[in-house]
């Protein structure tokens, strides 16, 4: 019984993940010949040989680059002040900063084109005067980049912070004692022992960014493409899936380099913690120059902060006065279109695939969390990778992979919801993983010893003990899963049948058709997407859960 | 008289919220001495280092470190040695590297650094740990690491808090031998931080005790244990047969009245006191003659017996609620004496203490 279970619990992840991730993306990647009279390595060649193509991997990466370079220099500074100072409402600004995270992307990306769009009269000015935030052209670089800023600017500053704040102070102080100038201490002990954290956070932000779709595909306008972009217009505009197959391979092969350098920086940040592991220990704001610290730091905040808030306040005015209209005339079907749907039907949609996400993707989750938990081998790094991969690999190539793998002479699951909800399923599992593991790594073999000595058999264990421990984490990962598939954009678009369309979805195809009622409709769905991921946000909060920094 | 290296002059010191962490603390560390700052927990034993160290800034009062007043001076400019209990090494460099890093601080050349950590590591035995990671070494190799780290740049004073706190006991009793020998053969001034008094009272020369914030008493080991200055230090230092007493005076002879009953006390124990007042008589276990039946003999019951490194220890039943520790080195007993026995007992006058109630 106990050896079944154990079994169980390695091979159910393992035979979800073959079934639903490796097999289709195997079959997506090999089955090309049957799609095209071009073969394989032809496609590959063409890309190669196609300067277009070549631009577009090209601004992949520069974008990427630019992206996790400026994240982590506005980011760093803000780690400074969060693991050095106390101050009035360093918890508040903490857990508000966790509000752009889980907030879905597409909800942001609306806020900013409200922000530069031709009602805000701030930005009237700066593209009048200036020139700069000029959206009119088609595509914005400089959105672009402060999208994934805001975006991944949380991420950064919960992992680093975190990081940073459970150094052990001592060692700072040894360096001084032994002669060091606070410059010294910081070239030769600060910025050495969170080197290691610093990549790793920057890997994950690259990952991210590297992959960044919604951001890419509404504010570049078709302007600027990366590959994931590139992949979604081969598929929908230009019918070339060799290509879209292709340009997946490629970016599968460089997401996996990354998830590997990730993977082995965050495992030697782990071990630099469990060495220097001390009290958090914090300084309050003594001199004006504290004072300077820790109100740039806030201001950040309320900077990253503030696209939402305008957005919010946005969709209560209509052509300049209060009004409600955009939120109601969600349900009049104008145009008497044979695909309207009823706002309420797509937030029954999303709320539904959310729970069947969460039903699926927690116990999967905890089952891998077990796994890798107990697994103490050399591989490891890999074997995290392996199962981590789905962070990496492209949602729009997921929703690609699914969509051809889940058809085939036995079963055809292609007009059901099913390759929808098992592409968040597969996109929210890592999650839950980086949220459970750390609890149950913290679990000390001694408790559960002492259990086993106590004469409780593993299910017991398990049962009586670890799933007590783990059921804020458990909880808190069910929120998070919860949240991603509400706000899942790129697989989504791709798999969803216009009667499924979540909340994400049917705002982009508002703001895909002409006009400005569209448009209110757009920002009134996002707020809707954006109240409920609040919610979500404060229930976390009300969980009072801090442990997920660990990524 | 030794030269002072380090001179405290009335330091005090709040933290925000916390009032007197110290509080008029003055004392002296003379050349090549080593002194034991014994204290419990949130005494201010830490607090005072890192002042020393210029962690944090007195309040009020000077620090004297060879002679210069150095309130002023970053901690990075004081030079002096300081070891943390949990040694803090830095995770990011190997052993070589950590114990390196004051002489590089201090722009030592590379061969000079060479040759003094070489000697450092010589010196403890571990010559052989010098390119290994700091997460390989074992409790008293690391402390060994942190140890010689705190003393390679040669600092005038050197201060460690509690650094066998974290190792079991058998090691640290090794290793308090190893240090009481390094520090002498070296000829170190040392501020010895500890919680534990026999730890304090092996290595230190003198003892500073410390009780919330303030000097209780400063005195030699020895001192403190059969001269305890008050109440604390005797609990403390662990001082057992505090026997509260009052006073009496008959006839130019001096009596104290308590549980014991009336006992006459050797007339040069007490000057300027006054019947009635009141005392707590301090009889050191080793003053109880036991197995002897005089006139002035009490009668007890061996609740009791514990067997201690070369003595046994008796503790016996007066009454109800009283009861008296007696020690016997082992050899010394008259006869045999089992739990449960009666057993007369007396004390040597001579040797008890009166101490303040």
């Amino acid at each position: 019984m106990i050896m079944n279970l154990s079994i169980l619990v390695k091979i159910s992840p393992l035979i979800f993940l073959i079934v639903f991730l490796y097999f289709p993306i195997a079959n997506l990647l090999f089955s090309l010949d049957e799609l095209s009279n071009r073969s394989y390595i032809e496609s590959l060649l063409a890309i190669g040989r196609t300067p277009y193509y070549l631009d577009v991997i090209g601004f992949t990466f520069l974008q990427a680059l630019i992206s996790t370079f400026l994240v982590m220099v506005v980011a760093m500074p803000c780690c400074y002040v969060l693991a050095k100072y106390k101050f009035p409402g360093k918890s508040i600004a903490l857990a508000l900063l966790t509000v752009p995270f889980i907030m879905p992307p597409i909800v942001l990306v609306i806020a900013l084109l409200v922000f530069v769009g031709p009602n805000n009269p701030l930005m009237n000015m700066l593209v009048e005067r200036l020139n700069f935030f000029n959206f009119g052209t088609g595509g914005n670089f400089f959105l672009i980049l402060i999208a994934h800023v805001i975006f991944e600017f949380s991420i950064v500053v919960r992992l680093i912070s975190n990081f940073w704040s459970n150094l052990n102070k001592n060692i700072y102080e040894v360096a001084a004692v032994l002669g060091a100038s606070p410059r010294k201490i910081f070239i030769t002990i600060t910025f050495p022992i969170l080197k290691p954290a610093i990549i790793a956070a920057g890997s994950l932000i690259f990952m991210f960014t590297f992959t960044s779709f919604g951001v890419i595909l509404i504010l570049g306008g078709g302007f600027f493409s990366t590959m994931e972009t590139e992949i979604y217009y081969s598929i929908f505009k230009y019918f070339d899936l060799t290509i879209a197959v292709a340009l997946s391979f490629i970016q599968i092969i460089f997401t996996i380099i990354v998830l590997l350098i990730y993977s082995v920086f965050q495992s030697r940040a782990n071990r630099t913690l469990r060495l220097t592991q001390g009290e958090k220990r914090y300084i309050p704001i003594r001199s004006k120059n504290d004072l300077i610290q820790v109100s740039l730091f806030l201001l950040t905040t309320v900077i990253v902060l503030s696209p939402y808030l305008f957005l919010l306040v946005r969709s209560l005015f209509f052509d300049g006065s209060f009004s409600v209209d955009p939120y109601t005339s969600l349900f009049i079907n104008i145009d008497d279109s044979y695909f309207f749907l009823s706002p309420l039907k797509v937030v029954a949609n999303s709320l539904f695939f959310g729970f069947l996400t969460v039903i699926v993707a927690v116990p999967l989750g905890i089952c891998v969390s077990y796994y890798l938990g107990k697994q103490k081998s050399k591989f490891g790094n890999i074997l995290d990778s392996f199962y981590m991969s789905t962070l990496g690999i492209s949602s729009v190539v997921l929703g690609l992979a699914l969509l051809m793998g889940l058809h085939n002479s036995v079963i055809d699951l292609r007009t059901t919801w099913v390759p929808l909800v098992v592409a968040h399923i597969l996109i929210s599992y890592p999650f839950v993983v980086r949220i459970i593991l750390p609890t149950l790594n913290s679990i000390g073999p001694n408790l559960i010893g002492s259990a086993i000595n106590l004469g409780s058999s593993p299910w017991k264990v398990f049962t009586r003990l670890e799933l007590p421990i783990l059921s804020k984490s458990i909880l808190v990962s069910a929120v998070f899963s919860f949240a991603i598939s509400m706000g899942e954009f790129g697989a989504s678009l791709l798999i969803t049948r216009p009667e499924h369309a979540t909340i994400p979805v049917h705002i982009y195809r508002y703001l895909s058709q002409p006009g400005q009622a569209n448009f209110e409709h757009a920002i009134a769905m996002s707020c809707i997407l954006m109240l409920m991921a609040t919610l979500g946000f404060i229930l976390i909060e009300k969980l009072r859960y801090r442990g997920w920094g660990d990524f | 008289m030794r030269n002072s290296v380090l001179e405290i002059n009335r330091i005090s010191k709040n933290f925000d919220g916390k009032v007197n962490i110290l509080s008029d603390v003055t004392f002296s560390l003379f050349e090549n001495e080593i002194v034991g700052i014994l204290g419990p927990s949130g005494s201010g034993k830490s607090t005072l280092l890192r002042l020393i160290a210029g962690l944090e800034l007195p309040d009020s009062g000077i620090i004297n470190l060879n002679g210069i007043d150095v309130s002023g001076i970053a901690p990075h400019k004081r030079g002096v040695g300081l070891m943390f209990q949990d040694l803090s090494l830095f995770p990011h460099l190997n052993v070589f590297d950590n114990i390196a890093f004051g002489l590089k601080m201090d722009n030592w050349q590379q061969a000079d650094i060479k040759n003094r950590v070489d000697e450092l590591l010589s010196f403890l035995r571990i010559d052989h740990l010098q390119a290994r990671s700091t997460d390989s070494l074992s409790g008293g190799e690391s402390q060994r690491v942190a140890l010689a780290r705190a003393l390679a740049p040669n600092p005038p004073l050197l201060m460690l808090d509690e650094p066998l706190g974290s190792l079991d006991r058998k090691l640290r009793h090794e290793l308090l031998r190893e240090m009481k020998d390094l520090i002498a053969t070296m000829g170190l001034s040392v501020l010895y931080v500890t919680h534990d008094q026999e730890e304090a009272f092996s290595i230190g020369e003198r003892i500073i005790l410390l009780n919330k914030g303030s000097v209780e008493q400063i005195d030699s080991p020895i001192q403190m244990i059969t001269r305890p200055g008050s109440r604390f230090v005797a609990d403390f230092v662990g001082t057992v047969n505090m026997i509260p007493v009052e006073l009496l005076d008959r006839n130019n002879k001096i009596f104290v009245d308590g549980f014991l009953g009336v006992l006459e006390l050797p007339k040069e124990k007490l000057v300027d006191s006054y019947s009635g007042d009141k005392f707590t008589l301090i009889i050191s276990p080793y003053s109880i003659i036991l197995g002897q039946q005089t006139t002035d003999s009490l009668l007890g019951m061996i609740k009791q017996i514990n067997v201690g490194p070369g003595y046994l220890e008796y503790e016996i039943l007066l009454d109800s609620q009283n009861i008296l520790v007696a020690r016997q080195n082992i050899g010394n007993n008259s006869r045999e004496l089992k739990k449960g026995d009666s057993v007369p007992l007396r004390f040597n006058m001579d040797e008890v203490e009166l101490l303040p109630w």
